[in-house]
């Protein structure tokens, strides 16, 4: 892939984060909040995990330091839909800068890591690590639909090619 | 994205299907078929909505597009469901090993099942059915859990994880 084809890819996620995040403006605190069983009980958790995922991997991208607990402290103040929306923008706000000066060498560069959850080193190149946690994003977009179904609230479409009509105008927003 | 890397993507989705399948394997035959809610009513219907996904755009692909999907209901059980899956995503792998950079970059037309005529590159169709799989996968996920069964992982970094723990192995 090539640093354009990231930055194609990050546009898109932006764009289906935005509208799973304005589907869930219709949900009253005690819907956003229950507990419905899925991998990150709630709609809110859900969201949380999207937000907190794309940060902490952004983080390991800037060489910023990461401890076991930060995700878990950081998840904690999304209390509601308006603080996982400012947390996200902040996310995709540095993320942006950060792919802005992506360079086809920096893709192929590889990062080793402790993770953060189990005793071991990890080392992916950037590419891979890139293209992980967007479709990461979308695994959790795809929960969140059913949650919202089970809600009774309506979902919307955030599929890759639908972005795509939408860009250039083909159906309605 | 090159003919190769859509190979390895192509491959992660066939591996990431498997996993789940076999994570369904541990669910009766009413757990599979329950309607819990979601977008495909069942474990059974989203997994079967993945490969009609995969089947659909196979015929797209090689300029047919069809007007219908096939029924759910085909597929009463796992083992159905699965023998069905493995000749699509043999007919898909052999389509996606077959890839050249030029034909990635073609724009075709194809028409949906409700919405008309569309055209786009390759490529995008390409990603498009990677990123669908993984999105229906987050539903299925969800269902057994809800279910009460053991889910399991299918993020990419495991997936290259893997590979790259097979590939040194060798």
């Amino acid at each position: 892939m090539t640093p354009e084809q990231i930055r194609e890819l990050y546009d898109f996620n932006a764009w289906a984060n935005q509208r799973a995040f304005d589907a869930c403006a219709a949900l009253t605190p005690e819907q956003f909040t229950r507990d419905l069983g899925s991998s990150f009980p709630s709609v809110r958790d859900t969201l949380a995990h999207i937000v907190a995922g794309e940060w902490i991997w952004l983080l390991l991208w800037l060489n910023r330091p990461r401890t076991a607990g930060m995700v878990q402290t950081y998840s904690s103040k999304f209390t509601d839909l308006a603080s996982i929306r400012a947390g996200w923008d902040e996310v995709e706000r540095e993320r942006r800068d950060f792919l802005a000066g992506l360079t086809a060498a920096d893709l192929d560069r590889v990062i080793e890591y402790q993770s953060l959850r189990v005793d071991r080193r990890f080392a992916y190149p950037l590419r891979q690590m890139l293209q992980h946690i967007v479709n990461h994003s979308t695994y959790h977009r795809g929960q969140l639909t059913t949650l919202l179904r089970q809600l009774g609230a309506q979902p919307c479409a955030t599929d890759f090619l639908y972005y795509f009509d939408w860009l250039s105008g083909h159906r309605e927003g | 994205m090159s003919p190769d890397e859509f190979c390895v993507l192509f491959e992660y989705d066939a591996w990431a299907n498997h996993r789940l399948l076999d994570a369904a394997a541990a669910l009766t035959p009413e757990q599979f078929t329950r309607d819990l809610g979601s977008s495909f009513p069942s474990v059974r219907d989203t997994l079967a909505h993945i490969m009609f996904g995969q089947w659909i755009w196979l015929e797209r692909w090689n300029d047919r597009s069809p007007k219908s999907f096939p029924s759910a209901a085909d597929f009463p059980d796992l083992a159905s469901l699965r023998k069905r899956c493995a000749e699509i995503e043999a007919d898909l792998l052999a389509f996606v090993r077959g890839l050249t950079p030029e034909r990635i970059a073609e724009v075709a037309e194809y028409k949906t099942l409700t919405a008309g005529t569309f055209s786009a590159p390759l490529q995008y169709t390409l990603q498009h059915l990677v990123n669908h799989g993984t999105y229906h996968r987050g539903q299925v996920t969800t269902m057994l859990r809800q279910l009460g069964a053991k889910s399991v992982s299918t993020d990419l970094s495991l997936f290259y994880r893997e590979r790259g723990a097979a590939a040194s192995a060798r």
